[in-house]
C-alpha cells in the first residue's frame, strides 16, 4: 500500500488513517464522498434483552433502548446504538463523551449482570456518501443494499472487501457511517477509494 | 456459495459462517469413567453422511451466534436451522438424528448421566 | 482483395454510415458498424481463419454465436493480447487488429498440416499410446507436444487492464434476451419486481435478428422486440445487460456473469473496468439460453465455407452479408429452408438443396420447390474439394436405412455450404444448478427434467421449437416468478404469432460416405480438436464407452468450446455404437458428460477482480509503525500483520544487528512494540470459573492485580495458544493471546461458552486494536518507567512479577503489566492506540540517556529462547502436549475438567516414545542448526534413515556466546547428554542434548 505521509492535524490524537488519507477536495460533482469520524466514541454494551433490569436501566443512561431488532441502529441526537448481537450492542458516541456515558451506564445498571467495554479506539470510522455510495458498497460487500431492503436506520456486521466491518446507512442519499478496526482502516480506505474511481471521489476533513 | 440464514441477522453467503461440524455430540460428564475408545467416540468420531446431516455452524463474521442447520450433504439444501440446545424438528431432521450411530453409545449415556462404560 | 464483395445492397442491422477500417493477419479489410469480425470477414468473402488443432487443417468460420469451433483469434498485441477469441463474439471497431492461430508460418500455407498426411499416426488416445515410455523421457515429450499443440499465446507481462467484481441481488434473473427471455422479463418485470436479464451478445432480440419471416401481432418480430425493450428500459428496477455472459450458477441461485465494458471501444476511458464479474443472489431464476445449431457429420465436412445454416441465415439478415455465390444447403429438417429461402430471397443461388430425409413435406419444403430450389430429397454429401475453401460437393442416394449409399455420386459446384443437424438445447445453466436431464425423442437431445433450485427453464433450452412456445412458456415464467418472490401482477397475453409450421427430423449421426468410416476423408465431430466419428469408434472398440472416458480419450469436448456443437452428435455415435453391441443401449443410456463453468472462456483478470498488488491481503500495521519506518526497521510479515523484525545500523547484518539488541536488552533497556498480541476482555461473575474452564491450570484463586500465564487446549489435549491473563477486578480479567492466534481463540472462547457452558455468567469481548503495547525490558527499565510513571510504585514488594496496575505513563492513562517474555526485569505498557506513537516517543526520549534500543521480533525470539520459553506454531504444531513441552507444572492435577483433560490420559498421550521438548548445542559453537532439519540416531550412507525429532527454533545466542536450539525429539529428556546427528545436505552437524533453557537458569533476571 502506498503511504502518503500526511502529519497528524495539530491538537489533535493520531488516527490510523492520518498518514493514509492523501489530500482533502475532489471533484464537487463526486459520486463518492469519504471521510473519517476522528476518534468517536464506542462502547460495547453486553446484558441480556429478557432482563427488564437491564434494558430499563440501559435505556435511562442511553436516553433510548437498546434496539431489539437484528440490524438496526437506534439513534438519540449524535449518538447511534447499533445492534451486534442479541445480547450485544455498539454506542457510538460524539467523541470524549465516552468516558460520562460509560460511568452513566455502570451506575445505570449496577446490580446487573452486564459488561461495558469502551473500544473507541479498535475501530475507526469511515464515512461513505454519495449517489453512487451504494454501489461502491455492493462491490465488497454481498448482502442486499437496495432501499427495499437496507435503508436508513439499517445496520450490518458483514465483510466489505477483505475486512469485517459495521456500517449503518444514516440518510437516503445514501450515506453509510462504516466502522473497522484500526489496522484494517488503512487497507479499507485504500479499497473504497479504488472501488469509487468510476464515479469520481471527493475526500472531506 | 451456500445462502445461509442466520437466525439473528438473516441470509447471508457462507463465507461470513464458521462450520462447526456434526451436532448434538454430547460432551461426556465424567470422561474419566470412560475408556479410550468410548472417549474417542465423543472426540474423533464423526458422521459423514450422503444426504440430510445435523450440523453446528457459527456466524462468525456477523452477530458470532452459534445455531444448528440440517444441510442435505448432496444437494446442499438447508432443511432446517434451529437454535443450539435445541433438537431438530422438522420430520428430516427427527430422522437424521435417530439414525446417528451415536445415539446410546457409552460416550453419550456418559454425557447424559455421568455413567462410564 | 475487391472491398465488401459478399456485403448485399440493403437488409440487414449495420449501419452502412459508419465505414469501419481493421486488420486480419496483416491485411487490410472493412466493415461496417454493427458488425462482428466473422460478419465482416465474410462481408470480405474470407472464410479460411485458422488451422486445425491436431491436424492443422484450414477452417473456416462455422457459426455466428459462441458456440464457434473453429474461428479463434488471437486479438490485441502486448500484454493487451487476448488468445481464443471467438471471431463470431468480437464487435468489430475502427483500428481493430486480430490475426489467426495455430499456422507457422501463415494461415495458407501451414508446416503443421504435415500433421494431416500423418494422421494414421495420430490416432485418438496418441499421447497416451505413445509417450508413455520411458518415463524418464516425458519431459522432453511434454516439451515437444506443447509447443507442437495449443491455440493462442499468453500475454508475458502483467495484464495492464483493470477488471472489478460486483455483488447484486434481483427478485428474478433471465438468462438469455431471446423471444422467451424478453417475454419472461416483460411480465415479471410489470409486477415490479426487481429483474435483471442478461445477454452474452450486443442486441436483444435473439432470433428474431435472424428469423425474420415471422411476426408478432401482424408486426415483423423486430418491432415486438424494440417496444418490449423500450418498456422494460424505462422499468426502474429492471437491469438490461448485454455484452454479458452468464458462466456460472452455483448453489442457492448464486450466479456469475461476466460483464465485457470496454473491449468492443477502440479506447477505453481509464476510471471503467475492462470487465465486471457480477456475483448474482436471486431469489428466482428463469434460464432462456437458447439452442444451438448441431452439425451434421459427414466425409470432410470441415473445409472452410461450410458452417451452420442458422448462422448463415444470421449472416444474411443481420449483417446483409452472404455466405457464398453459390450455396448448398444440406439438413436432415425443415429449419435449413428458411435459410435457403432468404437466400434465394436476396438472389443468391443456391446450389442444391440435399435432404438426408426421403419425402420431406410442409409448406416450406413446398415453398422451397416453388421458388425453384432444386431439392435433392432421400440424399447425402459423400464427399467434399476445395483445399482452403469448399469448391464441390458430392451427392448421393442414401439407403433407406440410411446406413450406406447406393448409385452414382453427382458433383455439385458450390462456394459455401449450409448445413443443419437439428437443435440442440442449450443446458449449461441448467445442468451446472444440479438439475437433472432426461433425453428429449422430440429434439433428439437432453432437455431440463427436475430442478434443484429455484430455476424455470423456458423456450428452446427447454425444448420448445416454435416462437409461439417460447413466448408462451416466456411470459408464463416471468410472472409465476414474480409472484413467487411476493409480488403481484396480471398475466401479460401472449401475442398472435405468425411463423412457419416445422415437422420431422431424420437423424443419421454418421452421414455415410462411399467408403467405410475413416477411408474416405473424415467425418469431424468435434471440430475444435479434430475429433472424428472414427475416433469414437476406436474409442469404443478400445473399451472406452463411458462417455467420461471417451472425452479424456479422444479429447472430445475439451476444447475451449467445450463441445457446444460436438457433444450430442459424439454421444448419439457412441449410442449407436454400443447399441450394435450392447442391446438396450442408446443414446439416453450413454448419457453426458458435465458441464461445468465457466460457459465460455473468462479471463482469470476478472475472476481476480481487484484482489491484486495491495489488496491481495490486507496488510495491518500498528500506532507506531511509522516510527519503525523512519527508525528503517526491517519488517516480517505476522499472519496480516507487519512487524518490526530488527533495526539494522548502516552496515549491519541481521546478525550483527540482532546480537546488539539482544546485548541491549539483558544489559540495558530494550522496547519492543507488542501490539499486536491478541487482547480479550472477559467479564462476568463467572469469568474465573471460565477461565478454570479452558485453561490448564487453576484460575479461581488468582488475586485482582496479579496475572498468571496460561496454555489452551484443544479438546484433544494438544496445544492450541498460551498467554498471560491478568485479573483486573473480581469479575474482569485482561486475557492476551499470540499474535496468529487472537481470532481463533476469541473464537474458541465464545464457543464453549455458548455451545456447552451457556449457563456461564460471561462475555468475552475482543479489545486487541484498543491497545497499543509498548514492552520495556532489562536492568534498566524500571528506573526509566519511574521517571515516566509517577502514580505507580514499581518497587518488587509493590509491583510483583506477573501483577498488573493502572496508572499513568507518560501523562497517558496506562495499564501496565509486569512480566516478561524475554527473562528480564520486564513491563508492559498498554495505552489507548492513539496515545501508542506518542507513548512509545516518549519512552524513546527518556530512555535516550540509558542507550534505550528498540527490538525487532527477532531479537524477542533469541531472547525468549535464551530462557527456553517455547512460541506456539513453532515448538507446536497441533500435535503437541504440555507434557511434551516439558510443562507438566502447568497442568492441574486437581481440577475436575479442563478443556482437553481427559485426552492427556489417552494411551497414545502417555506412550514414552512421545517427541518432548529438549535443548541441542552444536559440537561447533558457531553452527546454527536449521529449524525444521530432521534428527536422527545414527547417519546412514543415503536415505531412509530413522528420524527421531526435529528442530524447532535455532539461532545464534548472543548471551550464551553460541548457537543454541530447541528440538522435539523421541525419549526427550531421557537423552540428555546424548549426542545426535542433524543431517543436510553436504554435511552431517553433531549436537548434544540439553535441557531447553540456556541462560538465567535460575530465573533470577526478572526480579531485576
Amino acid at each position: 500500500m502506498v503511504e502518503k505521509v500526511g502529519p497528524t492535524p495539530p491538537g489533535l490524537d493520531p488516527t490510523p488513517l492520518d498518514r493514509v488519507i492523501g489530500p482533502i477536495g475532489g471533484p464537487a460533482e463526486a459520486g463518492v464522498v469519504l471521510s473519517e469520524r476522528r476518534h468517536w466514541g464506542k462502547l460495547v454494551l453486553r446484558g441480556e434483552p429478557d432482563d427488564k433490569k437491564f434494558i430499563t436501566g440501559a435505556t435511562k443512561a442511553l436516553g433510548v433502548a437498546p434496539p431489539s431488532k437484528p440490524n438496526t441502529a437506534a439513534t438519540i441526537q449524535s449518538t447511534a446504538i447499533i445492534w451486534t448481537a442479541p445480547n450485544e450492542w455498539l454506542v457510538v458516541s460524539e467523541p470524549g463523551t465516552e468516558a460520562a456515558l460509560e460511568s452513566a451506564l455502570e451506575s445505570a445498571l449496577a446490580g446487573t449482570h452486564h459488561a461495558i467495554t469502551n473500544v473507541s479506539d479498535h475501530s475507526t470510522i469511515i464515512r461513505l456518501s454519495g449517489t453512487a455510495a451504494r454501489a461502491v458498497l455492493a462491490k465488497g460487500c454481498a448482502i442486499d443494499l437496495h432501499p427495499r431492503v437496507f435503508g436508513v436506520g439499517q445496520s450490518a456486521q458483514t465483510n466489505l472487501a477483505k475486512a469485517q466491518v459495521i456500517f449503518r446507512q444514516f440518510d437516503e442519499m445514501p450515506s453509510y457511517d462504516i466502522l473497522v478496526r484500526a489496522s484494517f482502516a488503512p487497507y479499507l480506505w485504500a479499497w473504497l477509494t479504488d472501488a469509487g474511481l468510476e464515479f469520481g471521489v471527493r475526500v472531506e476533513g | 456459495m451456500l445462502l445461509i440464514d442466520c437466525p439473528w441477522c438473516g441470509p447471508r453467503d457462507d463465507e461470513e459462517f464458521h462450520y462447526g461440524g456434526e451436532a448434538h455430540i454430547l460432551r461426556p460428564r465424567d470422561a474419566a469413567a470412560l475408556s479410550d475408545e468410548a472417549f474417542a467416540d465423543y472426540l474423533f468420531m464423526q458422521q459423514n453422511p450422503k444426504g440430510p446431516h445435523l450440523e453446528r455452524w457459527s456466524h462468525n463474521h456477523g452477530c458470532r451466534r452459534w445455531f444448528n442447520m440440517l444441510r442435505n450433504t448432496a444437494t446442499n439444501e438447508i432443511l432446517e436451522i434451529y437454535p443450539m440446545g435445541e433438537k431438530p424438528k422438522t420430520e428430516a431432521g427427527q430422522a437424521a438424528y435417530a439414525a446417528n450411530w451415536r445415539r446410546e453409545t457409552a460416550a453419550e449415556k456418559n454425557a447424559l448421566s455421568g455413567e462410564g462404560s | 482483395m475487391s472491398g465488401q464483395n459478399h456485403r448485399l445492397a440493403n437488409s440487414g442491422s449495420i449501419d452502412r454510415s459508419a465505414p469501419l477500417k481493421f486488420q486480419f493477419d496483416g491485411q487490410q479489410y472493412e466493415g461496417y458498424k454493427g458488425d462482428t469480425l466473422a460478419s465482416a470477414l465474410l462481408a470480405n468473402g474470407v472464410h479460411l481463419v485458422g488451422r486445425s488443432f491436431k491436424y492443422h487443417r484450414p477452417r473456416g468460420i462455422m457459426s455466428a454465436g459462441s458456440e464457434e469451433p473453429n474461428a479463434l483469434i488471437q486479438l490485441g498485441d502486448g500484454n493487451r493480447t487476448d488468445p481464443n477469441l471467438r471471431a463470431t463474439r468480437i464487435e468489430l471497431r475502427d483500428g481493430l487488429v486480430a490475426a489467426s492461430q495455430n499456422r507457422w508460418p501463415c494461415l495458407k500455407f501451414d508446416v503443421g498440416s504435415v500433421n494431416n498426411l500423418l494422421h494414421r499416426f495420430f490416432p485418438a488416445g496418441f499421447y497416451y499410446k505413445t509417450f508413455m515410455w520411458p518415463a524418464s523421457w516425458w519431459l522432453k515429450y511434454e516439451h515437444w507436444i506443447r509447443r507442437a499443440a495449443g491455440l493462442g499465446k499468453a500475454p508475458q507481462g502483467r495484464d495492464p487492464d483493470r477488471y472489478e467484481k460486483t455483488h447484486r441481488h434481483c427478485d428474478v434473473l433471465i438468462v438469455g434476451g431471446g423471444p422467451a427471455g424478453l417475454a419472461a422479463a416483460l411480465a415479471a418485470g410489470r409486477t415490479g419486481a426487481r429483474v435483471i436479464l442478461v445477454d452474452e451478445g450486443t442486441l436483444l432480440g435473439g432470433s428474431l435478428w435472424s428469423d425474420l419471416d415471422c411476426t408478432i401481432d401482424g408486426a415483423p418480430g423486430l418491432d415486438w422486440v424494440r417496444a418490449t425493450v423500450a418498456e422494460l428500459q424505462a422499468m426502474p428496477e429492471v437491469t438490461l445487460l448485454i455484452r454479458t455472459t452468464a458462466t456460472g450458477y452455483y448453489d442457492h441461485n448464486y450466479l456469475t456473469l461476466l460483464e465485457r465494458i470496454t473491449d468492443h471501444l477502440g479506447t477505453a476511458p481509464d476510471h471503467l473496468p475492462r470487465q465486471r464479474l457480477w456475483k448474482i443472489r436471486a431469489k428466482r431464476v428463469v434460464l432462456a439460453a437458447g439452442a444451438i445449431e448441431r452439425p451434421l457429420v459427414f466425409a470432410n465436412n470441415d473445409r472452410p465455407g461450410i458452417m451452420l445454416a442458422s448462422a448463415a441465415r444470421t449472416y444474411m439478415n443481420r449483417f446483409a452479408v452472404t455466405p457464398g455465390r453459390r450455396v448448398l444447403v444440406l439438413t436432415n429438417n425443415d429449419d435449413a429452408y428458411r435459410t435457403a429461402l432468404a437466400m434465394h430471397a436476396q438472389g443468391v443461388r443456391i446450389a442444391g438443396l440435399v435432404d438426408l430425409r426421403a419425402q420431406p413435406k410442409g409448406p416450406l419444403v413446398a415453398a422451397a420447390a416453388a421458388a425453384g430450389i432444386a431439392v435433392h430429397p432421400g440424399q447425402a454429401v459423400v464427399a467434399t474439394r476445395g483445399a482452403l475453401r469448399v469448391s464441390s460437393v458430392e451427392i448421393m442416394k442414401l439407403t433407406a436405412d440410411g446406413a450406406g449409399v447406393t448409385g452414382s455420386a453427382r458433383k455439385i459446384e458450390c462456394d459455401a455450404v449450409a448445413m443443419s443437424g437439428g437443435w440442440t438445447p442449450t443446458v449449461h445453466m441448467f445442468s451446472q444448478s444440479g438439475g437433472k436431464l432426461r433425453w428429449s425423442e422430440d429434439v433428439s437431445a437432453f432437455v431440463p427434467d427436475l430442478s434443484v433450485q429455484a430455476e424455470t427453464s423456458v423456450g428452446s433450452c427447454n425444448g420448445a421449437v416454435s416462437l409461439v412456445k417460447c413466448l408462451k412458456q416466456g411470459l408464463k415464467a416471468g410472472i409465476e416468478a414474480a409472484r413467487a418472490t411476493g409480488y403481484k401482477g396480471r398475466v401479460t397475453a401472449a401475442p398472435n404469432v405468425g411463423e412457419p409450421p416445422q415437422s420431422d427430423r431424420r437423424d443419421l449421426w454418421v452421414v455415410p460416405g462411399k467408403k467405410p468410416l475413416g477411408h474416405a476423408g473424415k467425418h469431424f465431430v468435434d471440430f475444435q480438436n479434430d475429433v472424428t466419428a472414427a475416433d469414437v469408434h476406436l474409442a469404443a472398440r478400445e473399451g472406452y464407452q463411458s462417455i467420461e472416458h471417451l472425452k479424456r480419450y479422444t479429447t472430445m469436448g475439451m476444447g475451449t468450446d467445450q463441445g457446444k456443437t460436438s457433444n450430442i452428435n459424439a454421444l448419439a455415435i457412441m449410442g449407436e455404437v454400443l447399441g450394435a453391441n450392447v442391446p438396450g443401449a442408446d443414446v439416453s443410456r450413454v448419457g453426458h458428460t458435465t458441464f461445468r463453468p465457466p460457459y465460455t472462456p473468462a479471463t482469470i483478470g476478472a475472476y481476480a477482480g481487484r484482489n491484486i498488488g495491495a489488496f491481495f491481503d490486507p496488510v495491518r500495521t500498528t500506532a507506531m509503525d511509522f516510527w519503525h519506518r523512519e527508525a528503517g526497521a526491517k519488517f516480517e510479515h505476522v499472519g496480516q500483520w507487519m512487524r518490526a523484525w530488527y533495526y539494522p545500523k548502516p552496515g549491519e547484518s541481521l546478525r550483527q544487528a540482532v546480537d546488539r539488541e539482544v546485548k541491549a536488552a539483558r544489559d540495558g533497556v530494550g522496547i519492543l512494540d507488542a501490539t499486536t498480541l491478541g487482547k480479550i476482555d472477559i467479564q462476568g461473575p463467572d469469568a474465573a470459573e471460565f477461565l478454570n474452564r479452558v485453561y490448564t491450570n487453576v484460575w479461581l484463586k488468582l488475586a485482582p492485580g496479579r496475572a498468571r500465564y496460561g496454555l489452551m487446549l484443544k479438546e484433544d489435549g494438544m496445544v492450541m495458544d498460551d498467554g498471560v491473563t491478568a485479573r483486573l477486578s473480581e469479575n474482569r480479567f485482561h486475557m492476551t493471546t499470540t499474535t496468529g492466534g487472537a481470532a481463533g481463540v476469541l473464537d474458541w472462547l465464545e464457543e464453549w461458552r455458548q455451545t456447552e457452558w451457556p449457563d456461564l455468567k460471561v462475555y468475552i469481548t475482543s479489545v486487541t486494536e484498543q491497545w497499543a503495547v509498548a514492552s520495556i525490558c532489562g536492568p534498566d527499565c524500571r528506573t526509566l518507567l519511574a521517571e515516566l510513571c509517577p502514580d505507580i510504585d514499581l518497587a518488587n514488594d509493590a509491583f510483583p512479577f506477573m501483577s498488573v496496575r493502572e496508572g499513568t505513563v507518560a501523562g497517558i492513562a496506562a495499564r501496565v503489566f509486569r512480566i516478561s517474555f524475554t527473562g528480564e526485569l520486564s513491563f508492559e505498557i498498554n495505552v489507548p492506540r492513539r496515545h501508542g506513537l506518542a507513548l512509545w516517543q516518549a519512552m524513546m526520549e527518556a530512555g535516550e540517556k540509558y542507550d534505550i534500543c528498540p527490538y525487532g521480533t527477532e531479537a524477542m525470539h533469541v531472547l525468549r529462547a535464551e530462557k527456553g520459553f517455547i512460541i506456539v506454531g513453532q515448538e507446536t504444531d497441533g500435535t503437541v502436549t504440555p507434557s511434551d513441552l516439558c510443562m507438566d507444572w502447568i497442568v492441574s492435577k486437581t481440577k475436575v475438567d479442563f478443556v482437553g483433560k481427559r485426552a492427556l490420559a489417552r494411551r497414545d498421550i502417555v506412550s514414552a516414545d512421545r517427541k518432548r521438548l529438549v535443548g541441542l548445542l552444536t559440537e561447533d559453537p558457531n553452527e546454527v542448526l536449521p529449524e525444521g532439519a530432521q534428527i536422527v540416531e545414527a547417519v546412514q550412507p543415503e536415505p531412509p534413515m530413522a528420524m527421531i525429532g526435529h528442530v524447532t527454533s535455532s539461532y545464534y545466542s548472543p548471551s550464551c556466546g553460541r548457537s543454541i536450539a530447541m528440538a522435539l525429539v523421541k525419549g526427550g529428556p531421557t537423552r540428555i547428554g546424548e549426542t545426535l546427528s542433524i543431517p543436510l545436505a553436504g554435511k552431517t552437524i553433531r549436537a548434544v542434548v540439553t535441557e531447553p533453557r540456556f541462560f538465567d537458569l535460575d530465573g533470577e533476571r526478572a526480579n531485576g
